[in-house]
């Protein structure tokens, strides 16, 4: 269990590394020189310049790599330029807004995904599964931001029923969660599905209809505790598209959470802030998909995480 | 004495995409209380699908008619609530394969005793007990540390005592097992067999055994019901049936038992059992059986008594002795 923990740190510290030096590369790639746009249009090339210098940007690429990399592995991320203070502090400031937002997305899409995926399974291709499986289809194949637009449309714009922006009340968070959640709704769905059809013909629902038991109890527990078993693993590995999604979903219905700082951050060329994020949305993917791992235990006893099957 | 159960002129069809295929074609038979009846026949025989039927857990499609009554409840074309309120309490089934037979997610003392929680509103507290006695009485070692086991850290054995454990919570008047030692080893076999005489016994339950297994059904059961392509071909007392066979099928049945006295007499019979999609006409039997004649080619013999019990076969009289 210790090694099997040592090894999954190790590995969480690979990707981490990955995931510093890529925000690295990409912020450097994009066109746009940060001291130009702090300074705006009308500064001076002297002041420019000498902010540059100020900021490190004048050195060589890799040198300027090497004390972001000595920076990070102190937890060091910087100020940001724009807002002032520490870069992590801001992105953690807005942490628990982006929190709420993801976890109403996965509570959503895990819910109303399985009520789809059971509907779907009671009948095989019946009329509702056929109207379920192009439903989903339509949904996976959705940008985001789009049916985040599409929905403001009909729900704020047309009905007036659901507020547009903000996060003033509870109802602020049910617009932004569902777009956020749609495409983790689609996959939960079907897997659901998929799970349950796979394991309709399983000897052991017989057995527990043999004890007279509703099919109501076959479905929960019986057959939907086993169906849900990749259902799990998926929730780990979407949770790094719900994450990256608050970046688009924050900015499109104006919701002050840590997604959105990051945009606007891209948007100032406000580097330290753009780095903090990225890095602590890896972080916290990481951490998740860990979780997941030594809980899978939990739900199907016949994995024991890193240890000896007897 | 009225039968617990009474099955008449049962069929079952299935839809399949080469068309109907009939899987029971017209069999009868009952099994009255505390009575071990053996259902005896090669896979595709029907006789599994007979129990299902009984039990109401056909897959979805399948057209059951005729009659199965249960102490008088017909069961044919009423809703599966009827039977599923019957199981448990009244009828219980233990399966083939024990390991897919128990959810692999649950714990084996919790499965045990699910019904007596679900349906008798017995506290957990309880139930836990109840589930330590009940494998205590099927002889699971060290009960109070397998109630909180998984089936995968069960043996073979162990997962068969632990479905009986489940089917006898409820204490069925009629237990059915569908196969019960055929995924087991030898020795485990005999045990369970043990085990399942003991129980009847002590409980007086009735037992309708499945099985392909002629050398299992000898000890165990006081009636044998063979089963060919759907279609019951002989029934009688299991002493009489050994003694003096009057199908051709029973006695290559018969004759592959193997007897460890002689293991060079071992006969198997010749060729496949046939395809339930493509029936042979006439006797489905006639293409593997060396009494066979025109006439068997051309029409089924009905199930009729020949000197004391009855057999499906025109030369009834000329086989066995």
């Amino acid at each position: 269990m210790l090694g099997y923990l040592i090894r999954r740190l190790a590995y969480s510290i690979f990707v981490l590394w990955g995931a510093v030096t890529i925000v690295f590369v990409v912020l450097r790639v994009v066109p746009g020189d940060p001291a130009l746009v702090i300074l705006g249009p009308d500064a001076s090339p002297a002041d420019v310049a000498r902010l540059r210098h100020g900021m490190g940007l004048d050195q060589p690429l890799l040198v300027q790599y090497g004390h972001y990399l000595l920076d990070v592995a102190r937890l060091h991320f910087g100020d940001s330029v724009r807002l002032g203070g520490d870069a992590m502090g801001q992105i953690l400031l807005r942490l628990p807004a982006t929190a709420e937002l993801a976890l109403a997305a996965v509570v959503f899409a895990v819910t109303v995904g399985i009520g789809l995926g059971v509907a779907a399974a009671s009948r095989p291709n019946s009329v509702l599964d056929r109207v379920i499986s192009v439903f989903t289809l339509v949904i996976q194949s959705t940008p985001t931001f789009w049916a985040g637009l599409v929905l403001l449309l009909i729900f704020a714009r047309q009905l007036r029923v659901l507020p547009s922006e903000g996060a003033h009340s509870w109802q602020n968070v049910i617009l932004p969660a569902i777009t956020l959640g749609l495409g983790f709704l689609a996959m939960v769905t079907r897997l659901t599905r998929s799970g349950l059809l796979e394991i309709s013909h399983e000897s052991y629902l017989n057995t527990v209809r043999a004890k007279g038991l509703s099919e109501r109890v076959v479905v929960f527990p019986h057959a939907i505790r086993n169906a849900l078993i990749p259902v799990v693993t998926v929730i780990g590995l979407y949770l790094g598209s719900v994450l990256g999604g608050t970046v688009v979903i924050e900015t499109v219905f104006a919701w002050p959470g840590a997604g959105r700082l990051i945009a606007d951050s891209i948007g100032y060329r406000d580097y330290n802030v753009v780095q903090a994020g990225v890095i602590l949305i890896a972080a916290v993917f990481v951490v998740v998909n860990l979780l997941v791992d030594l809980l899978y235990g939990l739900i199907d006893p016949r994995v024991s995480v890193g240890r000896q099957e007897r | 004495m009225e039968p617990l159960l009474r099955v008449r002129e049962l069929r079952v069809r299935f839809a399949t995409r080469h068309g109907t295929v009939s899987a029971v074609d017209g069999v009868s038979f009952d099994v009255y209380p505390g009575e071990t009846v053996a259902i005896v026949g090669e896979s595709g025989s029907g006789k599994s699908v007979t129990m299902q039927a009984v039990m109401g857990l056909l897959p979805r499609g399948a057209q059951v008619s005729g009659s199965i009554t249960y102490r008088g409840t017909e069961l044919v074309g009423r809703p599966v609530s009827v039977t599923r309120a019957l199981c448990g309490d009244e009828l219980a089934m233990i399966f083939q394969d024990p390991l897919s037979s128990l959810n692999p997610v649950f714990r084996v003392g919790r499965q045990i005793t699910e019904a007596l929680v679900r349906r008798r509103g017995m506290r957990r507290a309880a139930a836990r007990e109840r589930a330590v006695e009940l494998m205590t009485r099927v002889g699971i070692p060290a009960p109070e540390l397998r109630v909180d086991e998984y089936p995968h850290q069960f043996s073979g054995g162990m997962r068969q005592r632990a479905m009986i454990a489940m089917a006898l919570a409820m204490s069925p008047r009629l237990l059915i097992a569908d196969e019960p030692t055929t995924a087991l080893d030898v020795t485990v076999q005999a045990q369970i067999m043990r085990l399942l005489a003991s129980l009847r016994e002590s409980d007086g339950m009735a037992l309708a055994l499945i099985t392909h297994d002629l050398g299992v059904v000898a000890d165990a059961a006081d009636r044998v019901v063979l089963m060919y392509a759907g279609r019951v071909v002989e029934t009688g007392p299991t002493r009489e049936v050994y003694e003096h066979c009057r199908h051709p099928y029973t006695e290559g049945l018969l004759a592959s038992v193997p007897d460890d006295a002689d293991v060079d007499r071992l006969v198997p019979i010749s060729g496949q059992p046939p395809n339930p999609a493509s029936l042979p006409g006439g006797c489905a039997f006639h293409p593997r059986c060396r009494y066979a004649i025109e006439r068997c080619r051309t029409e089924r013999p009905p199930l009729s008594v020949v000197d004391g019990h009855p057999s499906a076969c025109h030369r009834s009289q000329e086989v066995g002795g």
